[in-house]
């Protein structure tokens, strides 16, 4: 729907709020296609950019989650892309940090609709994370964070 | 579904618009008065010129969120607007077979 | 059976909250219909030919007297009057509005129900046995790891936009009953030594246009293993599974051009690369899904003898009733295949009445098959008498579960907006001619299954007859294939040679059983004499009359 050429114009956070964007200087592209987690060298200290090229393909939250288990917490992994407001979820819950929103895509889906998408969002899913949450954990008894 | 090209044997067919509602999924047709759910007044496009027509009233209406998945349909010939496609016959005619909820319990059995 | 806790709850209302929310978007013009398309397909609304349709989750096929009641209410309210019931043990409503979609989800969570990813490119319904629980040969009851499975899959973040759609199938027993190798994973759940359930992953099956029967990926994994292997499994397929093209996307495709070998490698090298911590709960939760599912084990009675003098009631006995593994008991299938019924399809009324029948004789239970009927899991046996008389009162109680005119159809060119050929009323007569046929001759073992396209929905590969409607120069034309087998042995069936058109169809069939009759030694099922004899007595037993005719 939109054509995504400045897709730094903005960012949005975890927590919805979407921030004047700036350039990832020094930052390691991935192409979820092509590139795989043995492209990013451990101990990097560059911000990973991954880029979906369509709503459709899923790829890029299966690498996110590769890196995010490979690196633990402290790697940053950015999308952009071709990424729905709906799938801001996914994102966040596949160990995106940040997801990079060109200005045609705030136009068209209006600034609120990330903020919107993800406050309707199922928040609890059945799985945590590494660092804890998630459904399993609370039965169980398990509540790290 | 999706927009029908002009290829071959459709090229010399005359065509209607057809689209399903986007609220209640139902078939429609365009004609003169608007989406009609019967497509014997539909507006017919008989060159391609008039098709292009029809496929752009199509994308407009779903712009406006009435309809989804517009696209045209060629007709089995000059006469009524019968499609030549099973498929289009099938959705305006609605299914086959008489619909459960018309049976009358075990008596029919 | 499961019961939702507070959390199984919240996430059910939130899900029905938040497509409620994305379809107001829809309507207001805030998100494209391309856009909005894999949204609500996650949730199970489909648009077909006449209307949307909805495709609400029936997780492993059970469900309880207030929710098939649900079921028939939303038939009622929202639609004509009728559901239609799945090879997927899931139930379609055919004429949904997405104005009213909303609030069925509302009415489906009210009892612990959704629509949660029943369609789209994720996990879909994990399915199992109908008889999960209550037949007599079961090892292990899968429906506590189908219970866990659902949890994993439910809204995962990763698995939300596959090349393709996924599906899941358990088993507990030798028998195969939920045609467990033709799914892109299958489970066979057993016991280890020590009690312990064991599980043995089967990959790559699948119907469509490239049938393929799964392999073998491992065996004998333990429970602590069985999701971080699935998990691994699903990732690799997401990351390399074909998105070039709609036909080579499942998983079936993906390991045999990776080969199995290699595609083993690469889910082992994501599993050593990964913290799995995040699925230390899972023995826990199946340990407590478990639990639940064995106090709703009803407990034995004292068995009774059935009078069997009555002819009909014999019948019925003999082709619907079971044997059960609780002493006392027998387990009843509904058959919804009665004199030209519409495959799978109820009505309200007699969802609501089946409802009844579960909570006064089955412990309010019900189950869906795969060949779209119903099963009353914990009939006592002493009640078998009053069950057969309340389904002949309602029109139910066809002798004719797992014979020849209990066949398996999808809904077809009369609903779906993939179909090729219409599939119901070749399945309505050929089901009324068949059931002539098999109160005169014996076709045991014969299974009769129809698609309307090459999608497969009607499991034709997997039947001992298939038949898959095509469409020729805009006529129908209907291919038959023979000896496939949905069970432990599974095969797909071959094409016998030519399509038929609609009108001559049934003669062909009726021409072949003839055949299978005058061939058959020693009461071989079909499948045996066809690979004794091969395929050329049945090719031309077919087209007999059209070889005369040239």
């Amino acid at each position: 729907m939109t054509d995504q050429t400045n897709d730094d114009d903005w960012v949005l956070e975890k927590s919805g709020e979407v921030k004047p964007g700036s350039s990832l200087p020094g930052a390691l592209h991935l192409d979820p296609d092509t590139h795989g987690p043995g492209d990013v060298p451990l101990g990097i200290n560059r911000p990973v950019l991954i880029t979906f090229d369509s709503f459709a393909n899923g790829r890029g939250f299966s690498l996110a989650r590769q890196l995010r288990e490979r690196h633990g917490p402290s790697l940053r992994i950015v999308a952009q892309g071709h990424l729905l407001p709906d799938q801001a979820r996914h994102a966040f819950q596949s160990g995106f940090d940040e997801i990079l929103i060109s200005d045609n895509a705030l136009n068209a889906y209006g600034a609120h609709a990330w903020d919107t998408a993800l406050q309707t969002a199922v928040g609890a899913l059945y799985l945590g994370e590494v660092s804890g949450g998630g459904i399993w954990n609370r039965r169980h008894g398990h509540e790290l964070t | 579904m999706g927009t029908t090209k002009l290829s071959g044997k459709n090229a010399d067919r005359a065509h209607i618009l057809t689209a399903n509602s986007l609220l209640t999924g139902r078939s429609l047709y365009w004609t003169p008065e608007g989406w009609s759910q019967s497509p014997d007044n539909a507006i017919r496009a008989e060159n391609s010129e008039a098709v292009a027509e029809l496929e752009a009233r199509g994308k407009a209406e779903e712009l406006v969120n009435m309809v989804v998945g517009a696209y045209v349909v060629p007709l089995a010939s000059r006469d009524g607007n019968e499609p030549v496609a099973m498929r289009e016959r099938r959705r305006i005619a609605g299914p086959s077979i008489a619909l459960p909820g018309a049976l009358t319990g075990p008596a029919s059995a | 059976m499961y019961t939702y806790d507070a959390h199984d709850q919240a996430l059910v209302d939130a899900r029905a909250h938040e497509f409620r929310d994305q379809v107001a978007r829809r309507l207001a013009g805030q998100i494209s219909e391309d856009e909005f398309k894999p949204l609500r397909l996650q949730n199970g609304l489909y648009l077909q030919l006449h209307a949307y349709m909805l495709r609400v989750a029936i997780p492993y096929g059970v469900l309880s007297a207030d929710q098939l009641r649900m079921l028939g209410f939303l038939a009622d309210r929202y639609d004509r009057g009728y559901g239609h019931f799945t090879t997927r043990q899931n139930i379609q409503y055919n004429w949904t509005q997405l104005s009213d979609v909303a609030d069925m989800l509302d009415h489906l969570a009210s009892v612990q129900m959704h629509a949660i990813q029943t369609s789209g490119n994720c996990i879909r319904n994990v399915t199992t046995d109908a008889y999960a629980g209550v037949a007599a040969d079961e090892w292990i009851d899968p429906r506590p790891v189908a219970e866990l499975l659902r949890q994993w899959s439910t809204l995962h973040p990763e698995f939300a936009f596959l090349p393709r759609k996924f599906k899941i199938a358990v088993t507990g027993a030798a028998e195969d009953r939920a045609a467990m190798k033709f799914h892109d994973i299958g489970i066979a759940a057993s016991l280890g030594e020590n009690g312990e359930p064991l599980f043995d992953i089967w990959v790559g099956g699948g119907q469509g246009r490239t049938p393929r029967v799964a392999v073998l990926f491992e065996s004998r994994v333990s429970l602590p293993k069985l999701l971080p292997v699935l998990d691994a499994m699903l990732r690799v397929y997401n990351l390399h599974g074909r998105r070039d093209n709609k036909y080579k996307a499942r998983i079936k495709i993906l390991v045999a051009e990776m080969g199995l070998e290699a595609y083993r490698d690469e889910v082992y090298a994501d599993l050593a690369n990964r913290d799995g911590s995040v699925f230390d709960e899972a023995p826990k939760e199946y340990a407590r899904i478990e639990a639940q599912f064995a106090a709703a084990q009803q407990p034995p009675l004292t068995p009774a003898s059935v009078e069997r003098t009555d002819p009909a009631f014999a019948a019925w006995l003999d082709e619907n009733v079971i044997a059960h593994r609780v002493e006392g008991y027998a387990a009843v299938t509904i058959s919804l295949k009665s004199k030209g019924a519409i495959p799978g399809d109820a009505t309200a009324e007699q969802m609501k009445a089946i409802a009844d029948l579960a909570e006064r004789h089955s412990a309010s239970e019900v189950r869906v098959t795969h060949r779209q009927n119903l099963v009353l899991p914990w009939v006592p046996q002493d009640e078998l008498r009053a069950v057969f008389d309340a389904l002949v009162e309602l029109g139910l109680a066809e002798a004719n579960i797992g014979l020849a005119s209990d066949i398996i159809a999808c809904p077809g060119l009369d609903y779906c907006a993939l179909a090729t050929a219409r599939s119901i009323p070749v399945a309505q007569r050929l089901s009324i001619e068949l059931r002539e046929r098999e109160k005169r001759e014996d076709l045991r073992g014969i299974t009769v299954n129809i698609s309307g396209c090459i999608n497969a929905c009607g499991h034709h590969h997997a039947a001992t007859i298939g038949i898959l409607g095509l469409n020729k120069a805009e006529q129908e034309n209907y291919q038959v294939t023979l000896a496939g087998r949905a069970d432990e042995g599974a095969q797909v069936g071959s094409i016998l040679g030519p399509g038929f058109d609609a009108e001559s169809l049934p003669s062909a069939i009726h021409r072949i059983l003839d055949a299978f009759q005058a061939l058959r030694q020693d009461g071989e099922d079909l499948a045996s004499v066809y690979a004794r004899v091969g395929k050329d007595p049945f090719k031309q037993a077919a087209y007999a009359p059209l070889e005369q005719a040239a």
